[in-house]
């Protein structure tokens, strides 16, 4: 998951209108857009975006593709964010040493 | 689910240095190459910018000069917290919140814990709609130790 990704997968409160959707039943592109107040093909976007950070997943069912939450996805971005911090947190850590061996060198 | 994450990391300075380094030394530090808007567009960030005071901006000096907002500050307690609405690549509208305390420790050092939280109210939701996920915790902590204070 990149950075870009994860961030834009949770930032939009459609796309998390259309997760929530899918996370109270799976579903096709269509039904989904049926009961929100955006286009098909905005609907289509947002699964696309939603299923490259890996939060839902389709199948195939006959001619139509069901859509629906991917259980590990959540855990996953935690994961990423939790990563995300930790390398920063490590980046001040090693700005405070260099600081402390200028003063003590 | 998305739970708040929580970091904590230990430092020989004191809780005031460590703030201060946070704050007005942001682009010394913070990985400019990877944790950044312009890494999302494999480019390096020339900085990051916290302004310090309540209200203040918080932002990213992009590879090309322009300015991403990734948040703002909503607390700002020199040597004791800093707290950020958070939204890197998006709008204020979706913004998350992070908030770093800062405490001396007993004799000398420091302990810094963030706490990046506000993911969780919408994932709840759709937790409970769909039942509980299993969410191994496994959490890293970026835990230094650095030479004797100066």
């Amino acid at each position: 998951m990149t950075y870009q990704e994860s961030l834009t997968a949770l930032a939009d409160p459609t796309r998390r209108a259309v997760f929530e959707a899918l996370a109270a039943a799976p579903s096709p592109v269509g039904a989904l857009a049926a009961g929100l107040p955006v286009s098909r093909p905005a609907v289509s976007q947002h699964l696309k975006v939603l299923s490259d950070a890996g939060l839902v997943e389709a199948r195939a069912e006959g001619t139509r593709r069901i859509y629906a939450v991917r259980p590990a996805g959540l855990a996953e971005l935690r994961a990423w964010l939790d990563g995300y911090w930790s390398d920063v947190l490590a980046g001040l850590a090693a700005e405070i040493e260099q600081g402390k061996e200028k003063r003590n060198g | 689910m998305v739970e708040p994450v929580v970091k904590t990391l230990e430092l020989a300075c004191d809780a005031a240095h460590a703030f201060e380094v946070f704050t007005t030394r942001t682009a010394t530090w913070w990985p400019l190459d990877s944790h950044t808007v312009s890494a999302g567009a494999d480019k390096v960030a020339r900085g990051v910018t916290i302004e310090p005071r309540l209200g203040g901006a918080v932002y990213e000096t992009t590879h090309d000069g322009a300015r991403s907002d990734w948040g703002e500050v909503l607390a700002f307690e020199p040597g004791v917290r800093l707290a950020m609405s958070w939204h890197p690549g998006s709008d204020p509208g979706t913004a998350t919140r992070v908030e770093v305390v800062f405490t001396d420790l007993p004799g000398a050092g420091a302990r810094v814990v963030l706490t990046h939280s506000g993911w969780e109210v919408w994932a709840e939701q759709a937790a409970e709609l769909r039942g509980n996920y299993e969410v191994g915790w496994g959490a890293v902590f970026a835990d230094r130790y650095a030479g004797a204070c100066a």
